[in-house]
Order: C-alpha cells, then sequence, then structure tokens
C-alpha cells in the first residue's frame, strides 16, 4: 500500500482550489452581512453582563461555523468519493492511471481515505479558524471589541478543541457505518454511470417496500435507518448525555466540562461498535469494496 | 517511398543507401579522416533509422575499409579513407559511366576540341 | 526473430488468445519479442492490437502462455509496471493537471520514474512545466505524456497507435524523440500502428495481426530475403501472374508483383528485383474481409 500516499497527494492537487472555496466563499458571505446587518440573538435575556453576552455569542459562533462548515465540506466530499469510480472517464485519462504500477485497491481506496476522512477532518479545523472570524465580528458588533479580547480563550479554546476532536475520532466510525452504502453508491455509479445513484435510490426504496409490505420484513428500511443513525451518533450524542446552556448552567461551567464529556461521549460511541450490527457493516463494506476492485480489474469499464 | 523529407528508393536495401549516403559525405569531407563518426544514435535520430539499420550501414563501411573501430572510443574515419573513396568513385565512372558517355557523346558528334575541359573563371 | 537469444525475451506468448464475449479478438499467436528491438505491431482497426497490447500490461485477461519480463501480466501487474511502460491508444492525461503536478506524481507512484530526465526531455518539448494538459494541443499532450513515459527506466516501452491524429511535424519529433531517447540496445519498443509508410524505416521487426491471426512474424532483415518484389512492364503481366504472386500493384512507370520465396528464374528475368516494402507486404497480408468477398 506504499503508493497511498502519493494517490492521496493527486486529491490534494486535483481539489485544493475547490476546497479552498468551500471554506472562504461561505466565511465571507457570513462575515459580510454580519459586519453590517442587524444581529439578532435569542435567548440573550438570561445574559447579565456583556461579559456573559460576549462569551454565550462567541461560544454559539464558534461551534455554528465549525458546524456549518464541517456539514457543508463532508456532504460534497461524500458526493465526491461516491463518485470517484467514474470521475477519470470524461477525459479518458483512466487509462492513464491504469498505466501506473497501482494496485486496484490502493487506487480506490486513496480518495476515500481523502474524501470520507481527511476533508471533514480538515474542515473541523477550518471551521475553527474561520469561527474565530465571525466570532470576533459578531461579539465585537453587539458587546465591543475589548469584550471579544477578554473572552476566556483558555476554557473556551480547549473546549471547542475538544468537542472538535470529539467529531474528528467519531470521524472513523461515523465512515464505518455509512460504507456499506457509500460503497454501493460507488459501485451503481461504476455500472449505471450518473443513473447510478438514483438507480440505488429506487432499488433500495423498491427493496425496503417490497420487504415491508409484502414479506413483513422491514429489515432493509430499519437497517438503513440505523447505520445513518450510529453514524450520526459516532459523532455526537452517542452517550445520550447532550450539554445544555441554561440559566441553572453557567456557560463557562458546561464549557469547562466539555473535554470530559467528549471524552465519555466517544468512549459510548466506541462501545457502540461492539456488535453485530457493526460487523455485519464491515463485512458488507468488504464485499462491496472487493466488486469494485473487480470492476476496476476487469477495465473499469474503459473500454467495448 | 517518402517520409519525411527524405525518400528511399526501391532498389537497394536501406542499409546500403545509407552506406552509399555516408560515402558520399565522407567525399566531401565530411567528418573529415581521422575524425568520429556521429554515433549510431545521431545517425538514426537524424535520418529516423532504426539503430540496427544503422549499424548494418556502418558496418558495410568498416567493411570496405573506410571506417575503424577504436575499443571503445567508437568509430573513426580511416586515414587515406577519401583517397580510396575517389579511386573507387574514380573506377565506377571510367568502367561503366565513361563508356555510356563517350557512346552518347560519338552519336551527337561531338569531337574532342568542343569539350570545355577548363572551368569558366 | 533472430535465434540467438541467451537471455530470456522480454515478451514470450504462446497460443496466446484472447476473447471478448463470444468475439475472439487474437486467435491463438504465439511470438516473442528480444531486447533491443524495435517492434511494429501492424493491422486494420479491429484487428486485435489494442487487445494484445493490454493484456501484455494486464488489462485484459488471455488464454494460453503469457509473459512479460519473466511475470504474468494478470497476476503481477503492478510489478510488470514498474518495468514496463504504455501509452494507450485513447491516451490523455488529465486534463485539471499541469504538467510539472503530473511529474510530482509520478515521482512519488513510479520507482524508476526520474522527475529530473523527464524535466530535460519536456524541454526539448513546446510543452512548459507550469501548462495545464487542458490548454495544450492534442501534439503536445503525447509529446509530454512520452516524455513522461520515456523518463521511466522501464525495459519494454508499449505504444499503441501514439501518433494517431497529430500532424507532420509533431509525429516527426515523436519519433526523433523515440530514437533519441529510449533506443539504445537494451530496450524494446512494441509499437502499433496503421501508418505503416511512415513508421517502416523505424522498425527492426514486425508483427501483423489479420483477424486476430498473426500472419507475419518477422525481422525486416529477414523480410528483405524472404520476399522477392519484382518490377516490371504490363506486357509480362500474365506470366507474372501464373508464378501466383501474393499481390500485384501498380508503381511508378509500370506494375509489380510480390512474391513470398524466390519466383522461377524465367520468371525473376521478366522483371527487375526490387525490395519489398512493408505497405505492400501489409495489403497483401490483410486484405481486409469485404475485399475477400469480392472474390467469391
Amino acid at each position: 500500500m506504499k503508493n497511498l500516499l502519493p494517490l492521496m497527494r493527486r486529491e490534494w492537487l486535483q481539489h485544493r482550489f475547490a476546497w479552498a472555496l468551500l471554506v472562504l466563499v461561505p466565511l465571507a458571505l457570513a462575515v459580510l452581512p454580519l459586519s453590517f446587518g442587524s444581529i439578532e440573538v435569542d435567548g440573550l435575556e438570561q445574559a447579565r453582563t456583556p461579559a456573559d453576552v460576549a462569551l454565550m455569542v462567541g461560544t454559539m459562533t464558534l461551534v455554528i461555523t465549525t458546524a456549518v462548515l464541517f456539514l457543508l465540506l463532508w456532504v460534497s466530499s461524500m458526493f465526491v468519493a461516491v463518485g470517484t469510480p467514474r470521475r477519470d472517464h470524461g477525459d479518458r485519462s483512466i487509462e492513464f492511471w491504469m498505466s501506473l504500477p497501482t494496485s486496484h485497491a490502493e487506487s480506490l481506496a486513496a480518495p476515500l481515505l481523502v474524501h470520507l476522512l481527511l476533508v471533514p477532518a480538515a474542515a473541523l479545523l477550518a471551521g475553527l479558524a474561520a469561527g474565530t472570524v465571525v466570532s470576533l465580528v459578531t461579539v465585537g458588533r453587539l458587546a465591543g471589541f475589548s469584550e471579544w479580547l477578554t473572552l476566556p480563550w483558555g476554557t473556551l479554546g480547549l473546549s471547542m478543541l475538544a468537542f472538535v476532536a470529539r467529531v474528528i475520532a467519531g470521524l472513523p466510525l461515523a465512515t464505518l457505518w455509512l460504507l456499506p452504502l457509500l460503497l454501493a453508491a460507488m459501485l451503481a455509479n461504476a455500472f449505471f454511470k450518473r443513473w447510478g445513484l438514483p438507480v440505488l435510490a429506487v432499488g433500495l426504496s423498491l427493496g425496503g417496500l417490497v420487504l415491508n409490505k409484502v414479506f413483513g420484513q422491514p429489515f432493509l428500511a430499519e437497517s438503513l435507518a440505523s447505520l445513518a443513525r450510529h453514524a450520526g451518533l459516532s459523532l455526537m450524542g452517542a452517550s445520550g448525555q447532550g450539554m445544555t446552556f441554561g440559566p441553572e448552567n453557567p456557560t463557562t461551567e458546561v464549557l469547562a466540562d466539555l473535554p470530559a464529556w467528549a471524552l465519555r461521549d466517544l468512549g459510548a460511541a466506541l462501545q457502540a461498535t461492539l456488535s453485530v450490527q457493526f460487523l455485519g457493516t464491515l463485512l458488507v463494506s468488504a464485499l462491496l469494496f472487493y466488486g469494485l476492485v473487480l470492476w476496476r480489474q476487469r477495465g473499469a469499464g474503459a473500454h467495448g | 517511398m517518402s517520409t519525411w523529407d527524405r525518400t528511399w528508393d526501391d532498389r537497394q536495401p536501406i542499409y546500403q543507401q545509407l552506406a552509399d549516403l555516408l560515402a558520399a559525405q565522407l567525399l566531401d569531407g565530411d567528418p573529415s579522416e581521422g575524425a568520429a563518426m556521429p554515433s549510431v544514435r545521431a545517425l538514426a535520430s537524424q535520418y529516423l533509422l532504426n539503430p540496427l539499420t544503422v549499424n548494418r550501414a556502418l558496418q558495410a563501411l568498416s567493411d570496405t575499409g573506410l571506417l575503424e573501430n577504436r575499443r571503445g572510443l567508437g568509430l573513426f574515419v580511416t586515414a587515406g579513407a577519401r583517397e580510396r573513396l575517389r579511386a573507387a568513385e574514380r573506377d565506377r565512372f571510367l568502367q561503366t559511366e565513361w563508356p555510356r558517355l563517350r557512346e552518347r557523346l560519338r552519336r551527337l558528334g561531338i569531337g574532342i576540341e568542343q569539350l570545355n575541359w577548363e572551368q569558366p573563371a | 526473430m533472430s535465434a540467438d537469444r541467451q537471455e530470456a525475451a522480454l515478451v514470450e506468448a504462446q497460443n496466446l488468445s484472447i476473447s471478448y464475449g463470444r468475439k475472439r479478438a487474437v486467435d491463438d499467436i504465439s511470438f516473442s519479442i528480444p531486447k533491443g528491438r524495435v517492434v511494429g505491431l501492424l493491422g486494420h482497426n479491429g484487428a486485435g492490437k489494442t487487445t494484445l497490447m493490454r493484456a501484455l500490461v494486464g488489462l485484459a485477461q488471455p488464454q494460453g502462455e503469457l509473459r512479460v519480463l519473466g511475470l504474468n501480466p494478470l497476476q503481477a501487474r503492478v510489478a510488470l509496471l514498474q518495468s514496463a511502460c504504455y501509452i494507450p491508444d485513447v491516451a490523455t492525461l488529465p486534463r485539471w493537471a499541469r504538467v510539472e503536478e503530473l511529474v510530482t506524481l509520478m515521482s512519488g507512484i513510479h520507482p524508476r520514474f526520474s522527475a529530473d530526465r523527464a524535466r530535460t526531455l519536456l524541454k526539448r518539448t513546446s510543452v512548459g512545466l507550469r501548462d495545464k494538459v487542458k490548454s495544450l494541443s492534442k501534439g503536445m499532450v503525447v509529446q509530454a505524456h512520452l516524455a513522461l513515459i520515456a523518463s521511466i527506466d522501464a525495459r519494454l516501452m508499449i505504444l499503441d497507435e501514439p501518433t494517431l491524429g497529430l500532424d507532420v511535424l509533431s509525429r516527426k519529433a515523436f519519433y526523433e524523440m523515440l530514437i533519441d531517447e529510449w533506443c539504445d540496445g537494451e530496450r524494446s519498443v512494441l509499437i502499433s500502428t496503421h501508418q505503416v509508410e511512415e513508421i517502416e524505416t523505424l522498425l527492426s521487426d514486425v508483427l501483423m495481426l489479420n483477424e486476430g491471426k498473426l500472419v507475419l512474424n518477422i525481422s525486416l532483415e529477414d523480410m528483405d530475403r524472404r520476399f522477392v518484389a519484382l518490377s516490371h512492364d504490363a506486357s509480362v503481366a500474365d506470366e507474372m501472374a501464373a508464378a501466383h504472386p501474393l499481390l500485384k500493384y501498380r508503381v511508378q512507370g509500370g506494375s509489380a508483383s510480390l512474391f513470398d520465396g524466390e519466383p522461377p528464374a524465367h520468371v525473376q528475368a521478366l522483371g527487375r528485383r526490387v525490395r519489398p516494402s512493408l505497405v505492400d507486404l501489409f495489403v497483401a497480408l490483410t486484405r481486409k474481409p469485404e475485399l475477400d468477398r469480392q472474390h467469391f
């Protein structure tokens, strides 16, 4: 698997411009109205001092910006990942890639690693950086620039890092839960080209419907829902304990608790993988991946 | 058959035609006696020929003593090659071309006095 | 091909067949390619050239025996591609990349690729390192591709119609670079084309395919000896035809007949012996099926 890194480097070279745009454009779109428009924030009545305002708003902007950028890049990367089997067919460069001494498994795995793991993780970190900018603008306008400077950056910084670390640690788990669906989509894309996703969607819906109504087996629909749920929980909330902000929970205390909470949450997420269901997911993924390798071995549909 | 800007005719094998071409250049002193011949690769690239063909041509020239192989250094034009080529050309002319030309002159009734041997200045 | 080979040939094929569904693209062929050769793989479209080449690099499933550089292409594809390089027939470099990015990528992926050599070779062409592939003309893309491939220290180069659609100057530059940078006597090239005329002088050997079958497998040197072409007047055409030539054709100033082997002495006396051209052999041995049907 030694060609994995150079192949991953290809993703960087091909997509770095798009990634930059996906981070900078939303940031600009957020900062501009915030700089000049009016800002209303719910729940500020609970804040007693400008410092409280600053902390609440600062935390919210950090979390929201990070979450938005993360979701934006994660979802778009999933589409890119699903499209990788056919992506070099447009310019016929697939034959060039297949003339290089890389194994089919490597060529298929490298983009998955980049788009499903590295990019969302990087998006979280970029989100933190962007969030700092957004918080500067928002807190500056609502409570004053000095309040922004005097935010408890130690606690805030640490808790935000814990928050992000929790999601990053949960990413591989979430990816593994979703992998059968993603690989199925890739196979559909490989065989049916741009009709792949519609075919898969129709197939799964019909299949689930038939199994449910005709055979009384809601197995398919429930499985898919379960996978999605597990994936979400792997990222956040597996422990079932949320974080609440409210008058009884001063924001500073909640924030200080965050690292410990994150660790517990991660533990719960890991525990959820110790199940037959997860094992089944891994097996199905392995089979589907092997199917993709075979498809590529037979010529990746490049020649008639 | 013509490819690129060179025409190889169909009378002789190509290596022979190349050998004749190189011999003609040797006659003009290119390269001069004692100098190295261009490498096989350079000639192959110049005339767009397979290096094996070039090798055969150079071998033919070596066989007639026009080129010599200096170990480790390559092929060099032997001393006296030019003179030998001129002598060979001279013989060929006198034995084949001249009789034909002489016959033609006779038929046309051109005498030796009408031949302008001295080149105009 | 020459019989004195101390070392194993770079390519050995025995009773090789390749099928697509029910169609036999390559039908029971056997050949070998020694080192230091430029082998032309000639044939009409659909004759099986591309299929054969893909099998050599592990992209098709053959029956029979095939060993390339001593390896089985299907099973040892990655190892094989480290010492053999391939330009496919609809070769294109990725349009989104810059040429220097491709150099970087190949440096990381290919153990025998030399980035320095690539940059040197690219300087010979009109392609700039900072150019994006999508801004290059087709001829420049092929030149860039060849420069990249020639920077791999491989023992076998497989080129599938590399000059298709290129203008004359680009084709000439391509062949010049090929001879200059690749042919050192140790490496071999297998190049397929149907532009037989212009490639004839570059070849040392020829493999001719007709509808999947190998109709000619010979070195150019032996070809000169085995086939006899006689140029003659139209007046002796009938006697010529009686000796069963492979092909009758017109040349400048008259007719010619091509024979496999020496025709009888009295027939030879009727004409002047000329060099058999690969183009004529190609026409003679690979008649298109539609033409054959007309004879019945």
